[in-house]
């Protein structure tokens, strides 16, 4: 898995490639970590190049939401394809996750939010 | 018929070499895109059950891959070099939301058409057998027509 970041005004971008599973889960996490040290706490991951998804990576990610709720932050997702959808349709994570289309309307959201 | 065996030490990095030579199999044998992805996903929860919880990361325990193929059916076998305790895979809970894991016998159940465990005679350890139906997946090509 290939984690890249860049930051839109308030909110951290990564951008996840390649596969999320037992191998690389921590990666996730340290990378996680390191934003919320650096004093982000609005991060979005953009999954349009995640190829894989497994019950490991799926717990990787029930864990930086934690991290991050726990921080009172917010954690958005976009960009899934189909067949990761799926996988978090079928363990019901997409009701605890906020998962937008595209990354755009992610982003958007936050600023939406600033607003009110 | 086609069949592929594998074998792989238990360490983490096994299972991407397995993901990698699993999924040439089924590419080389034009199985439908949204089955190889499941087929995929389960393996994969098989192959990391047996190396955490049937070999314990013990490096000098293998873990057996067995993929056989024909017109209707895909079957594939994962087996461990552990105890053998297969009493406790059969049934399991779906996991709390929250929790950080416990989904990938939920997942196998969900995606697979049928799921078995057996204590292995070669190994002395666990086999679990998955099972695919490629009909289902030609059926829902055709009515995408």
């Amino acid at each position: 898995m290939e984690l890249t970041r860049r930051d839109e005004d308030m909110v951290a971008v990564l951008s996840l490639s390649g596969r999320l599973d037992l191998a690389n889960g921590n990666t996730l996490k340290d990378e996680i970590k390191t934003v919320l040290d650096s004093g982000k706490t609005a991060i979005h991951l953009c999954m349009k190049d995640l190829e894989f998804v497994n019950s490991s990576g799926l717990g990787a990610m029930v864990s930086i939401m934690k991290e991050i709720r726990l921080r009172r932050g917010r954690l958005t997702l976009s960009d899934m394809a189909d067949y990761v959808r799926e996988v978090f349709d079928i363990t019901q994570l997409s009701h605890i996750f906020e998962i937008f289309p595209t990354e755009e309307e992610a982003l958007h959201s936050y600023q939406t939010a600033a607003q009110i | 018929m086609s069949f592929i065996k594998l074998t792989y030490s238990s360490v983490i990095k096994s299972e991407q070499y397995m993901y990698d030579d699993v999924k040439a199999f089924l590419v080389d044998k034009s199985i439908d895109a949204r089955l190889i992805n499941n087929i995929m996903l389960s393996v994969s929860e098989a192959f990391t059950n047996a190396l955490l919880h049937g070999n314990q990361s013990d490096p000098n325990k293998s873990i057996h891959i067995s993929i056989t193929t024909n017109n209707d059916e895909i079957i594939a076998d994962i087996t461990d070099e552990g105890s053998g305790d297969v009493e406790h895979l059969g049934s399991h809970e779906e996991a709390d939301l929250w929790q950080e894991g416990g989904r990938g016998m939920m997942l196998i159940k969900r995606i697979s058409r049928e799921v078995a465990f057996s204590k292995s005679i070669k190994t002395g350890g666990t086999q679990v057998t998955i099972k695919f139906d490629r009909n289902k997946y030609k059926h829902k090509v055709e009515q995408n027509i």
